[in-house]
């Protein structure tokens, strides 16, 4: 529940990403909490982002794994 | 009178009005301005030339005229039928086109239907490579085949013509030849068009596009040709006969069918013409010339005197024509362009067009949909009574009621909604503006903008406001300025060809010897034509496109201009046998680069791609007093005007014909003429100068107080 | 982030500025595209050039490719914070391709200058361009079969490239050196460049003819404008959930489906792209950076919502973007992307525009379009000049029927805006001969209003060899039709080597994973390619079809007789014609 710095030496290249919606970290990250889980974010925001999104996502529909017919008849050769 | 006076007439077919301009030697100047007749041109020509009085047995010099024959058989798609002859396995090559488009978010976008479909196309069994040889030739029982297969299709379709491109034929035009030679003998009356003579440049598509639409308006111009010379015999019209280039050059009309193509833009290259005579009379270094009539408006550029040139001009959309043309950017903006609400719920002016018949709502001839001019009478810039000198009464309350039901569904005042459609106008104008300036590197706020047509004048200011351009210059009687344009234009020939080569081999390349055969085509082409009392000397003009190898675009350089005629191998400095072509030309290049986009790259290799030579014959000088009612103290109205903001303000009227040099007025105030009416809006200074062009500046700064430009 | 101050520009000026902004764009634009090398931003377009404020926020471009609208909204701020806008100084050029730090994919460079007045930094001019070569495992830089961003060519984060108006030599040197055709990337760079001087030039004028202060206003002004304007168009959307799903063949390494899930959430004036249930990131190079699922997402939403929008910062406000790190909508470092712009972006934009917001807005949507840009990627030494070239080439496919038009034959799908090489420069350039480039017009997705036809292209190698790589899809399921529509045709890429007069497929002849993702396959003279990309499918039912359009189709090769028929139901008779009460017998049996 606070801005952080995201610290990195000038020789380190690699990247960090928002826990939310995946975008990048630069310099500072926002951390919240969601039970057990420590989360970091690009915007402040996002933590009430995250938990409305909770909301929705009880609602969707169950993941579908199924491919078109296309693509099993293809599998299949 | 000793001598009778000789006149030169020109004259121009518009949408809506075909206008005459006669100019005696004495410095006589006869106006005629008639409704054109769309269905059969040739008859608003003759009508107007019998209005003159003169005596087109013995008086007439001279007659040039301006056609958008060609020009509404590719717009309105009336074209012939054509059957195209392509390389087997090219044949949808005018369906695929360039596979890009213009906006950038519209799933809704139609890709332009091709001027050939796609049964009239017959794939031929040869192959030319990128290297001009020959990988499979075209042999005998091919073109049996062929010629059997064509006979089929022009036996289905009546006064079809046949266009023929194969691959790489701008390399090595033999198999286009041989083709064309059976054609033309199996069906000496049918129109063979060749993309190696029409437009022998390389990409495949854009020259086969060029090919198909010169088949397209072949016949089309045949008959028009044949109707005009027929009636002109009848008249037994006396003088040199001549039609408008849209390279702004004439060509007599025994010829004019000769490349159906270089009269496209037939049209409006006599408003071009003189819009460029115009600005350089007033000693413009930079204008932009807009000629609004009833149904477009052409924007072009003059630097320096002198009209740009492109080789590459779109008819619509993706639809482009591959020879040489005066740069110019046309939309649908005139008098009679219709205002309507969209689809959208926003407010439209243009494309549509009420065109000639039935014209706008205030005409009275059964249009019912209001138009610019209809917002114009509301708005009270025009005078109902003074329209055209009064030959046609406006009937304003009808137009005041059809611009009321704009109105209405667009939920404003009838004032309000009269003054968006001209704000839209004035967008769409500006956005044609931008078009000619900023995409070919240049800055309209140093441009003056010389406006005529009928309706130019009406909007310039607006424009100029709007774009924050330097002044506006309204030529005399600038309803006939394209008509006047046609008399003072040249003869001009025009060739262009692709020649790639590597300007950095130790051999020399062929390119002086290309560049000499071009300027002696284009020399004799022009010779063979050259009216019989022309007195001055043929100027021909060379020029080699370069870029860096791996470039797309090229940058002209010129390489010559003199006489030909005289002693062409002395005088050429590109001569066959010049050793130093090559270096002089990347030495060039490599400056023009970096003039041009602000730097070079001396290590890089740099190549040809366009070559071409222009032959040009300079039309006589012309002398002549636009108005003889000129008076000190002209006559002073006032009338009632909106003049811009929603404001209705006592606003100053005088009549053009009795303006003198010297003359000015502050706005807001309006010039009537008999063929255009000009606004001063306020804010700004109009002066007569001493060519009696109409200068129009903002009178301090750039006139912020009142809007009447768009982005409202 | 972005400052949202009270810009009180009234709504004239605000428009005049920010158009003449664009126009500044607009000539850098025509400046790079007449000065560039590789054909692919020269004749293809394939660049962008962008004005934005001092934080690197979009303010104006000449968007010629809207593939890279989310490179244009987020690159530069990456750069702009990385670097820490203190350390930018005038005549200082930073270059930037890392697909890890706001880049869509490598081959895409972008610039980004700071602009100074009186000593402060009030702007950034930047450009993005596709260069054509870049290094990495295969010629053309679009390796269908790497496994890592390494693999994918030389990869830059933001580095200084120009110092206070000098080039930085390390930098071009190591670019040059790890490119295959170093002497075109020298002359793009430069185009570049150039460019970006040309949009200096023009915004000095602009600021010191208005004033820095209202310019800088019209920056915020404008990105505010097109907030509001989006937010009230996303308002006239029905709240609620919609859900749609996009399936990828394989990923060129292993032959498995890849799906992408997107629950797209209205709220209000708001809308949430939720991605998080997508599947895992794949091993091969079909994945998407965070910014190309931004580019998509927005895109789609600008055809649907937003058609006339000025194009800025602002359209991020309303809109927001959910993925999950390590999944194929959002890559993790080092997983391969380079096909995440050209096929992860037109899946993902026509998902949208059509199954998802499709039904909200039929006048708007269109059925799928071929929805792939068939790269194909080649390389090697050209015989007639000894020289080594390298060339990322792509086909057309035909678009999808739409409410009011049957889909466009051979165009570019909608995320993308490029031109082909015309036949005579292609053979020209690469030692390549075409037996024929034509419309496959027999393979339309039958409808209402029908498909646009995909193309069909034949090359025969003309030198001894050459290596040969693709980075494409749709091999095994067609672009769905709309509304009853029915379904367009698939991607093939075929071979017929030397000597033989048949062509079976690359993945048959050369045993390979897939039949559209392939790596550095080398061929010989006389071998012969054919490339045939997808036909758009087919808007509402084809019994529904006007018949004389469907005489029409059988004329001009789109339609079969027995088609006719069988599936628009429609009798013609002996002429050709329509029969009239045939057809109407044929179609009450169907409506029966």
């Amino acid at each position: 529940m606070s801005w952080q710095d995201l610290t990195k030496s000038w020789q380190d290249t690699t990247v960090d990403y928002c826990d939310v919606c995946g975008n990048l970290l630069i310099h500072t990250f926002w951390q919240f909490a969601d039970g057990d889980a420590t989360l970091r974010a690009c915007r402040q925001g996002d933590e009430a982002l995250w938990h409305r999104l909770k909301g929705y996502r009880a609602g969707y529909p169950p993941v579908d794994h199924t491919p078109p017919p296309g693509l099993v008849a293809a599998a299949r050769d | 009178m000793t001598t009778s006076p000789r006149w030169r007439v020109g004259m121009d077919t518009g949408g809506t009005f075909t206008d005459l301009v006669a100019l005696s030697d004495q410095g006589q100047l006869l106006l005629r301005k008639v409704s054109s007749t769309p269905r059969s041109p040739s008859d608003a020509v003759f009508s107007a030339l019998e209005r003159t009085g003169l005596d087109l047995t013995a008086d007439l010099d001279d007659f040039v005229l301006g056609t958008t024959i060609a020009t509404n058989a590719v717009i309105m798609r009336r074209g012939a039928p054509v059957i195209l002859l392509t390389t087997a396995g090219f044949e949808d090559v005018l369906y695929i086109q360039r596979i890009d488009r213009p906006g950038r978010y519209d799933l809704q976008w139609v890709k332009a239907e091709p001027y050939a479909p796609r049964r009239s196309t017959v794939g031929v069994k040869e192959r030319v490579l990128a290297d001009g040889t020959v990988r499979l030739a075209l042999a005998d029982e091919e073109v049996d085949r062929v010629i059997e297969t064509v006979g089929g299709l022009l036996a289905e379709h009546d006064g079809a013509a046949v266009a023929v491109s194969l691959l790489n034929s701008y390399l090595n035009p033999d198999h286009e030849r041989a083709l064309a030679a059976k054609l033309r003998a199996a069906f000496p009356q049918v129109a063979v068009s060749l993309s190696a003579e029409v437009a022998p440049v390389w990409r495949e598509y854009e020259r086969t596009a060029t090919t198909a639409m010169d088949a397209y308006v072949s016949p089309i111009v045949q008959r028009f040709a044949h109707t005009l010379a027929t009636g002109l015999d009848e008249r037994a019209m006396s003088g040199w006969h001549a039609l408008m280039k849209s390279n702004g050059g004439q060509v007599p009309l025994e010829h004019s069918a000769d490349r159906p193509i270089e009269l496209v833009l037939s049209g409006l290259a006599g408003g071009m013409m003189g819009g460029g005579y115009w600005a350089r009379a007033v000693g413009s270094d930079k204008a932009v010339t807009l000629d609004m009539g009833g149904t477009s408006a052409d924007v072009g550029v003059v630097v320096d005197g002198q009209l740009q040139y492109t080789g590459l001009f779109e008819v619509e959309w993706g639809v482009p024509i591959a020879v040489p043309i005066i740069d110019v950017s046309t939309i649908g903006a005139g008098g009679s362009s219709l205002a309507y609400v969209g689809n959208d719920g926003l407010l439209h002016v243009g494309p549509a067009s009420a065109g000639a018949d039935p014209g706008p709502v205030c005409y009275g001839r059964g249009g019912t949909q209001p138009t610019v001019t209809d917002a114009n009478l509301v708005m009270g810039r025009l005078h109902p009574e003074h329209f055209l000198g009064g030959e046609l009464s406006l009937d304003a309350e009808s137009a005041e009621a059809a611009v009321g039901e704009l109105a209405e569904s667009l939920e404003l005042d009838v004032d309000a909604a009269a003054e968006a459609v001209l704000t839209l106008a004035v967008e769409n104008m500006a956005g044609a503006v931008r078009l000619v300036t900023v995409d070919r590197g240049h800055d309209y706020r140093e441009f003056d903008l010389v406006a005529f047509g009928g309706a130019g004048p009406l909007h310039a200011a607006a424009i100029a406001r709007h774009m924050r351009m330097r002044r506006v210059i309204v030529p005399p009687t600038p309803g006939l300025v394209s008509a006047f344009g046609t008399i003072i234009s040249d003869q001009r020939v025009d060739r262009r060809m692709t020649a790639v080569r590597r300007l950095d081999s130790p051999e020399a390349t062929d390119l002086a010897a290309i560049l000499a055969r071009l300027a002696r085509e284009a020399h004799a082409e022009l010779a063979a034509q050259r009216r019989a009392d022309a007195t001055g000397d043929i100027v021909v003009t060379t020029y080699v496109s370069c870029r860096y190898v791996g470039q797309n675009y090229e940058q002209e350089i010129r390489t010559y201009r003199g006489h030909l005629d005289r002693s062409y191998e002395s005088v050429i400095p590109a001569s066959p046998d010049d050793p130093d072509l090559d270096t002089r030309l990347v030495e060039m290049f490599h400056a023009s680069h970096a003039r041009v986009y602000g730097y070079d790259l001396p290590e890089q290799a740099v190549q040809s791609v366009y070559v071409g030579a222009t032959a040009l014959l300079a039309g006589g000088e012309v002398k002549f007093v636009p108005y003889t009612r000129t008076t000190p103290n002209p006559r002073i109205s006032t009338r009632r005007v909106q003049v811009g903001d929603g404001v209705w303000a006592d606003t100053v009227v005088v009549d053009r014909a009795e303006l003198q040099p010297g003359y000015a007025l502050n706005g807001p105030a309006i010039v009537e003429e008999p063929n255009s009416t000009t606004f001063v809006p306020p804010g700004y200074r109009m002066e007569v100068d001493g060519t009696y062009c109409l200068i129009i500046e903002a009178v301090d700064g750039l006139g912020e107080s009142l809007d009447t430009g768009a982005d409202a | 982030m972005s400052t949202r101050t009270g810009t009180d520009v009234d709504k004239i000026t605000l428009t005049l500025v920010h158009r003449q902004l664009v126009n500044t764009c607009d000539e850098m634009a025509v400046s790079m595209m007449r000065t560039a090398y590789s054909p692919i931003f020269s004749e293809g377009l394939d660049f962008s050039t962008l004005i934005l404020d001092r934080e690197g926020n979009l303010v104006a471009n000449a968007g010629l490719n809207p593939s890279m609208l989310g490179a244009s909204l987020y690159a530069a701020t990456w750069i702009v914070r990385e670097v820490g806008a203190e350390n930018f100084a005038e005549g200082d050029v930073y270059i930037h391709n890392d697909p890890y730090r706001g880049g869509s994919h490598m081959p895409e460079h972008m610039m980004v200058m700071p602009m100074f007045v009186d000593g402060e930094l009030v702007a950034f001019i930047g450009n993005i361009a596709h260069m054509a070569e870049i290094g990495g495992m295969a010629p053309g830089s679009f390796a269908a079969t790497a496994t890592d961003v390494y693999q994918e060519g030389l990869r830059l984060p933001p580095v200084l490239f120009y110092k206070g108006g000098e080039p930085v030599r390390d930098i071009w040197r190591i670019m040059l050196a790890n490119h295959r055709t170093p002497n075109d990337s020298w002359g793009d760079l430069h185009a570049m460049y150039g460019s970006l001087q040309v949009g200096r030039r023009r915004l000095e004028q602009l600021m010191e003819e208005r004033g820095t202060d209202l310019v800088t206003r019209v920056f915020s002004g404008i990105q505010d404008y097109t907030e509001a304007a989006l937010r009230e168009n996303i308002r006239a959307l029905p709240d609620g959930v919609y859900h749609g799903i996009e399936w990828f063949d394989d990923d060129g390494i292993t032959a498995t489906p890849y799906a992408i899930r997107l629950s797209l959430v209205v709220e209000g004036d708001e809308i949430i792209f939720d991605y998080s249930r997508s599947d895992p990131q794949a091993v091969g190079p079909i994945n998407a950076p965070y910014v190309v699922t931004m580019s998509a997402s927005l895109n789609a939403l600008l055809y649907m919502i937003g058609t006339d929008l000025p194009v800025n910062a602002g359209l991020n406000r309303p809109v927001r973007i959910v993925t999950k790190p390590g999944t194929i909508c959002c890559v993790q470092l080092p997983g391969a992307c380079v096909g995440g712009q050209t096929e992860y972006q037109p899946r993902v934009m026509e998902m949208i525009m059509g199954q998802v917001l499709g039904p909200l807005l039929p006048e708007r949507a269109a059925a799928s379009s071929g929805n792939t840009s068939l790269n194909f990627l080649f390389g090697g030494i050209d015989p007639r000049s000894g020289d080594y070239y390298a060339h990322y080439h792509f086909e057309a496919t035909g678009w999808g029927g739409r409410m009011g038009t049957d889909g466009n034959n051979a165009t570019m799908p909608p995320h993308a805006n490029c031109r082909n090489t015309p036949v005579e420069i292609f053979e020209l350039r690469w030692p390549w001969i075409h037996e024929s480039y034509r419309l496959a017009r027999d393979e339309v997705g039958a409808g209402r209003l029908r498909g646009g036809a995909g193309v069909v292209r034949v090359l025969e190698v003309a030198a001894e060899t050459i290596s040969v790589s693709a980075l494409s899809d749709r091999a095994h399921q067609e672009p769905w039709g709309l509304f009853g529509g029915s379904d367009g045709s698939r991607t093939r890429i075929d071979i017929s080597p030397a000597g033989s007069d048949e062509f079976v497929s690359f993945q048959q002849h050369f045993g390979l994973v897939s039949p559209t993702k392939f790596t550095n396959v080398r061929l010989h003279r006389g071998d012969r390619v054919r490339l045939t990309s997808p036909s758009g499918a087919g808007y509402g039912p084809p019994s529904e079809r006007v018949p004389e359009l469907v005489a029409e189709d059988i004329r001009e090769g789109y339609v079969s007789p027995e088609d006719a028929e069988s599936v628009y139901k429609v009798r013609l008779d002996a002429a050709g014609d329509v029969d009239p009460a045939a057809t109407a017998r044929l179609r009450e049996g169907t409506s029966a």
